[in-house]
């Protein structure tokens, strides 16, 4: 890989939805910035039910907006500035269910099936639920304290709400969940941007998710999370080129492969259906088109 | 990528040079947690950082993340104007103590 002309194309790829919603809507953008300054703090809050579990902080946010620039490309130039605003706001507030207070947690398990879920599943707990139904968690927080996020409209919350959730589980291609909302200013294709934000959700899973400074692995005892961590610490870097993503792998294990190999296939498939879901439902397009495993030669 | 380090008691000076972007944010970010052990506050000198990236900007969040666990500090100065430009663009300048001059 040639560093000058990648670093070159990474450059140009990089803050593009926050710098088209900086020169179009200065007022949305600073409602994202003040948003970013509490949500730093707000989102460390996750690591209270799951302390040693992959990072959900805001550096995940930021991880996950630098991924819809680069699957977006050029292609965010098509986007409203509606639309930058809501995509910017949901890959920061996506997990923030992960964070949830004890007291919106009791407020909101019954509207989710609290009862009916423990009876199916009497081994597991509260923190099993909380990551199982975060997505709609986050749902829920992001209408209640809409206020405090200084959403501006009712259509701005309904659609980073469905965007938020939209990063797992959601079937994108229900137009009646994910409409196109039209505005004077632009329209918002909430289907689009779910794809696009569960696609970047899902390729983070390269070793900078759990930055050493913050994460010490001895406490692990799980081996399930034992594996986690080192599926992360495998993957040296996560790529994304405009026509596929490329996982750059150094096994910290042999036994860990299979593994690695079956993360590879579970992001295939949700390439592929967000791509299906990008282009039933709206004019744009997810460009990426495969996602390849290269074993890096560590020898040397 | 060049980082130079001073300590001072228990502050910690870090002066990068160069971007701060995909390729030498992780060596960045692997040389700092030794070297902020026992340290209680990191003064992050980017006078001659020329750009900083997404990946820049998490290893900022992670030192301040990580000095906030210790009860320390992190502050942030000389920051040039296309570092300053990023922080304002990315909502981040009011996220950091950013001192100017």
């Amino acid at each position: 890989m040639e560093r000058n002309k990648q670093n070159g194309g990474e450059r140009a790829n990089d803050f593009l939805l926050e710098k088209r919603l900086r020169a179009e809507s200065p007022e949305l953008h600073r409602r994202v910035a003040d948003c970013v300054t509490v949500l730093k703090q707000a989102l460390k809050s996750y690591a209270a039910r799951f302390p040693f579990f992959t990072d959900h902080s805001v550096l995940h946010s930021m991880d996950v907006l630098e991924f819809c620039n680069r699957i977006l490309g050029d292609q965010a130039e098509k986007l409203s500035p509606r639309e930058c605003y809501v995509l910017i706001m949901s890959c920061y507030l996506h997990d923030i269910g992960m964070g949830i207070s004890e007291k919106d947690y009791l407020s909101f398990r019954d509207q989710l099936g609290w009862s009916g879920w423990l009876a199916e599943h009497p081994e597991k707990d509260e923190a099993w639920f909380v990551r199982d139904y975060h997505h709609e968690l986050s749902g829920l927080m992001i209408r209640k304290y809409a206020a405090v996020f200084e959403i501006p409209d009712e259509d701005l919350v309904f659609a980073i709400v469905q965007v938020s959730r939209g990063h797992r589980k959601t079937d994108l291609f229900d137009a009646a969940a994910y409409p196109d909302l039209q505005a004077p200013d632009g329209v918002i294709r909430t289907a689009f941007l779910a794809a696009v934000l569960r696609l970047a959700d899902d390729i983070d899973m390269g070793v900078e998710r759990n930055p050493e400074l913050l994460f010490d692995p001895s406490g692990l005892t799980a081996q399930r999370d034992i594996d986690i961590f080192g599926i992360h610490e495998s993957i040296r870097t996560v790529e994304v080129r405009d026509d596929r993503i490329i996982l750059h792998v150094a096994p910290k294990e042999p036994r860990l492969i299979p593994q690695i190999e079956d993360t590879t296939e579970k992001i295939r498939q949700t390439l592929e259906y967000c791509r299906a879901a990008a282009a039933a439902r709206s004019d744009l397009r997810i460009r990426q088109e495969e996602v390849m495993l290269e074993i890096m030669n560590t020898e040397g | 990528m060049i980082i130079e380090y001073t300590k001072d008691g228990t502050t910690l000076t870090v002066r990068p040079e160069g971007p701060i972007d995909s390729y030498t944010a992780p060596e960045l970010d692997k040389q700092m947690a030794p070297q902020i052990a026992g340290i209680s506050e990191v003064i992050i000198d980017l006078e001659k950082v020329n750009y900083i990236s997404s990946a820049g900007l998490r290893v900022l969040i992670a030192t301040d993340q990580a000095m906030e666990k210790r009860e320390g500090c992190m502050k942030i100065i000389h920051a040039g104007p296309p570092v300053m430009e990023v922080l304002e663009m990315t909502g981040l300048v009011n996220a950091f103590t950013v001192i100017s001059g």
